[in-house]
C-alpha cells in the first residue's frame, strides 16, 4: 500500500490528445449538463457522464461509498477516451468530462471522502487545456498538460481559474484504490519528476503580507476592518494602490487555510 | 524581520514537501496590547475573532526566533509558577498582573508547544530545545509596554519537566502550587480538564501509560496523574533552592508576604496586589471567596478514599517541606 497522503504526482502514463478531443467534439452540445455545484464557481462549469451510478449520461454526481456504476451511452461512443479510462486497472467508479468555460473558475473547495484513506482516488487526463488555465492545489500550481494523467489527493484546497479563451476539459476518472493502482502511486513517487511552482499572485500576496509585516501604518488602517468580507476586499485594494496583482481568490484562500490551521490546532495534542 | 510588536501564538511542527519535519512559531500582531486574561489562549482567541488576524499571522523558524530573541532577550524571567491544577493559580496570576511593570502568560500554548516537541521531533537535542525554550520566553516576554518582568504559569504538566527548565532559566524562583487533593478532585470531577483522557492527551506527558486507563475509573487516572504531579513538584522543591511550595490554603496573601521577594516584589506592590485578589480569578467581577468548605462538603466517600490511597501520602510529604521551608524563611527573618 502507498502511504495514505501523497498530494500529488504525474502519472507514467500518457494518451494521444487527438483521438481524446476528437471523441469530445463529437459529443452532441445539448448533452452537456450544468455541474451540480453551483456555489463553487462562477461563469459555466458543465460535464457528462461516460459511467455512473444511474448509467445516464446526464448524471454526474460523483459521491457515495458502495453503489453500483453503469457505463453510460456515451462511453460505447468515446473510443480513444474509453481506452484510456481502460489503462487503469482498477474497479472504475464514476468516470466523466468535466469542462470549465473559457473565462469561467471553480473557487477554492475542498472535497472530501474521495481520499486514499477511504480506498478511492481520482485520476485526472486533461483533454483540452492550455497554459492559462490555473490549477492550484494547496497554493501551489500545478501544470497538467493535454494527454497526460495525473493524481490529485482533492482533499487539500484547490481552486480553477480558467483565465484563457478555450474550454478546459478533463477526464476525471474514479474509482477503487486496488494493488495494481497502489503499486502505480508507488511507481510514480519514484520515477516521475512532478514540478509544481508557486503562482504568479500567490507570490504576489506573499510579498504584500511581508510588506504588511513591517508597516505600521498600514496594519492599523486593515485592523480598523471587521467585517470579513470588507476586511478581503480592503487587502486587495491596498495591495493593488502598492503595485501588488494578487486578488481575491489569493487572499479567501489564506485566510480559509489559516483559520482551519487556527481551529485545528488543538487537535493534535 | 522584525518581532517586537509580535507575540507567538502557536507553535508548529509542519511538514515539509519532501517530508522533513519542520519546526515553525507562528506570531500574531500584538501591539502593545496585554495578557489579562485568565489565560493566554483567551486573548488570543479574541485576537482571532478579527480576520486580519489570519490573512497576516506570519511564520519564521524556530533558529530565526533563536537569533532575533538573542538579540532582544525580552523582560527578566521573574518567575514560574508550577501547579497541580484547579489550586489558585489563575488568582496568583491575576495578582501578578495587576502590576502594569509585569508580563503574566498563563499556560500559553506555544511554550507547551516547545516542551512536547521531542513528541513530534524524536531525538531533539537537549541543547536545541533548551535554546528554543529561552527564545520562546524572551519572545512571549517582549516588553511591549515597557514592562520589566515576565512571569509564566505553565500547564500542569510541564513539572514533569522541571530539570530541563531549570537547564534553561538557572536563576529563575520557582514556586509549586497545590492544594487539599480532596478540593482538587472535587474540581477535577465536576468538570474535568482535558488532560485527564488519555485519547485526548499522551499519558506518557503525565507519566502514566495507555494500559493504566480504566473507563470504569476515570477517577483513579485523574488521581495518580495528579500524584504523579505532586511528586514532580516534590523533587523540584527537594532538589532546588529556588522552588518554594505553596499551598492554595495560604491563598491571596501569601503573594504579599513570602512570595514578594522571592518573586521580586517590593512593599509597595502589596496593596495592588491585595485589590486583585478581591476578584474571582476566572470570573472577573466576581469576589474570590475561598470554596475550601463547598468542595469538601460535595467529596463523596469514593473521592476520600481515591485520595487516601493515591494522593493524601505526597500531599502529606508537600505539607511536611512546605513547613521545613516556612521555618527556615522564618530562622533566617528572625
Amino acid at each position: 500500500m502507498p502511504p495514505v497522503a501523497i498530494p500529488w504526482t504525474k502519472l507514467p502514463l500518457a494518451f494521444d490528445p487527438v483521438g481524446l478531443r476528437e471523441d469530445v467534439q463529437a459529443i452532441p452540445v445539448d448533452a452537456w449538463v450544468p455541474h451540480f455545484n453551483h456555489q463553487d464557481y462562477h461563469g459555466e462549469w458543465s460535464g457528462v457522464a461516460l459511467r455512473s451510478k444511474s448509467g445516464r449520461a446526464d448524471d454526474i454526481t460523483a459521491q457515495g461509498s458502495d453503489e453500483e456504476f453503469h457505463n453510460t451511452a456515451l462511453a460505447a461512443q468515446c473510443s480513444h477516451l474509453w481506452e484510456a479510462v481502460e489503462a487503469f486497472e482498477f474497479p472504475k467508479r464514476s468516470v466523466r468530462l468535466l469542462r470549465l468555460h473559457a473565462g469561467s473558475r471553480v473557487r477554492e473547495h475542498r472535497d472530501a471522502d474521495l481520499g486514499l484513506a477511504d480506498g478511492m482516488l481520482r485520476i485526472h487526463v486533461p483533454v483540452t487545456t492550455n497554459e492559462d488555465v490555473e490549477f492550484i492545489v494547496a497554493n501551489r500550481r500545478l501544470i497538467l498538460r493535454e494527454g497526460e494523467a495525473w493524481y490529485i489527493d482533492f482533499s487539500q484546497p484547490h481552486r480553477i481559474d480558467n483565465r484563457s479563451t478555450v474550454d478546459r476539459t478533463h477526464l476525471i476518472i474514479d474509482g477503487t484504490l486496488n494493488d495494481w493502482a497502489a503499486a502505480l502511486l508507488q511507481r510514480s513517487l519514484s520515477e516521475v519528476v512532478t514540478e509544481s511552482f508557486e503562482p504568479a499572485r500567490v507570490a504576489s500576496l506573499r510579498l504584500f503580507r511581508e510588506q504588511v509585516f513591517e508597516d505600521a501604518g498600514l496594519q492599523s488602517e486593515l485592523l480598523e476592518i471587521t467585517d470579513r468580507e470588507k476586511f478581503l476586499d480592503a487587502v486587495v485594494a491596498s495591495g493593488m494602490e502598492r503595485g501588488f496583482d494578487f486578488e481575491l481568490g489569493e487572499v479567501e484562500s489564506e485566510f480559509n487555510r489559516r483559520r482551519i490551521e487556527w481551529l485545528e490546532r488543538s487537535v493534535v495534542a | 524581520m522584525n518581532f517586537s510588536n509580535w507575540m507567538p501564538a502557536r507553535f508548529a511542527c509542519r511538514r515539509a514537501a519532501d517530508g522533513s519535519v519542520q519546526p515553525t512559531v507562528e506570531w500574531t500582531l500584538m501591539r502593545r496590547q496585554r495578557l489579562l486574561d485568565p489565560f493566554f489562549e483567551e486573548t488570543l482567541q479574541r485576537q482571532m475573532m478579527h480576520p486580519f488576524h489570519h490573512v497576516f499571522r506570519r511564520d519564521s523558524s524556530m533558529e530565526e526566533m533563536v537569533e532575533w530573541t538573542e538579540k532582544h532577550p525580552g523582560a527578566t524571567l521573574g518567575g514560574i509558577i508550577f501547579h497541580m491544577s484547579r489550586c489558585g493559580s489563575t488568582l496568583l496570576c491575576r495578582q501578578l498582573m495587576a502590576l502594569e511593570r509585569n508580563i503574566v502568560a498563563s499556560e500559553p500554548a506555544p511554550m507547551d508547544g516547545v516542551l512536547r516537541a521531542a513528541l513530534h521531533m524524536p531525538g531533539l537535542p537537549r541543547e536545541v530545545q533548551v535554546r528554543w525554550l529561552r527564545a520562546m520566553v524572551a519572545a512571549i516576554g517582549q516588553p511591549r509596554n515597557g514592562e520589566q518582568a515576565f512571569y509564566l504559569k505553565t500547564d500542569c504538566w510541564h513539572v514533569h519537566q522541571a530539570e530541563l527548565l531549570r537547564e534553561a532559566f538557572p536563576e529563575a524562583p520557582w514556586i509549586f502550587l497545590y492544594r487539599d487533593p480532596v478540593e482538587v478532585m472535587v474540581s477535577q470531577l465536576r468538570m474535568p480538564a482535558v488532560w485527564t483522557v488519555p485519547g485526548m492527551f499522551h499519558p506518557n506527558t503525565l507519566g502514566m501509560e495507555y494500559s493504566d486507563w480504566d473507563p470504569r475509573q476515570t477517577d483513579v487516572y485523574c488521581a495518580r496523574a495528579l500524584a504523579n504531579i505532586c511528586e514532580a513538584g516534590l523533587r523540584a522543591a527537594q532538589s532546588d533552592a529556588r522552588c518554594l511550595l505553596v499551598n492554595y490554603s495560604e491563598l491571596p496573601e501569601a503573594m504579599c508576604g513570602r512570595l514578594l521577594g522571592h518573586f521580586g516584589l517590593c512593599e509597595d506592590d502589596v496593596a495592588d496586589m491585595r485589590e486583585a485578589a478581591q476578584q474571582n480569578a476566572k470570573t472577573p467581577g466576581m469576589i474570590f471567596e475561598r470554596d475550601t468548605r463547598a468542595k469538601q462538603a460535595e467529596a463523596t466517600e469514593r473521592v476520600h478514599a481515591i485520595v487516601l490511597e493515591h494522593l493524601q501520602p505526597v500531599y502529606e510529604r508537600l505539607e511536611a517541606v512546605r513547613m521545613a521551608q516556612m521555618e527556615a524563611l522564618a530562622v533566617v527573618s528572625a
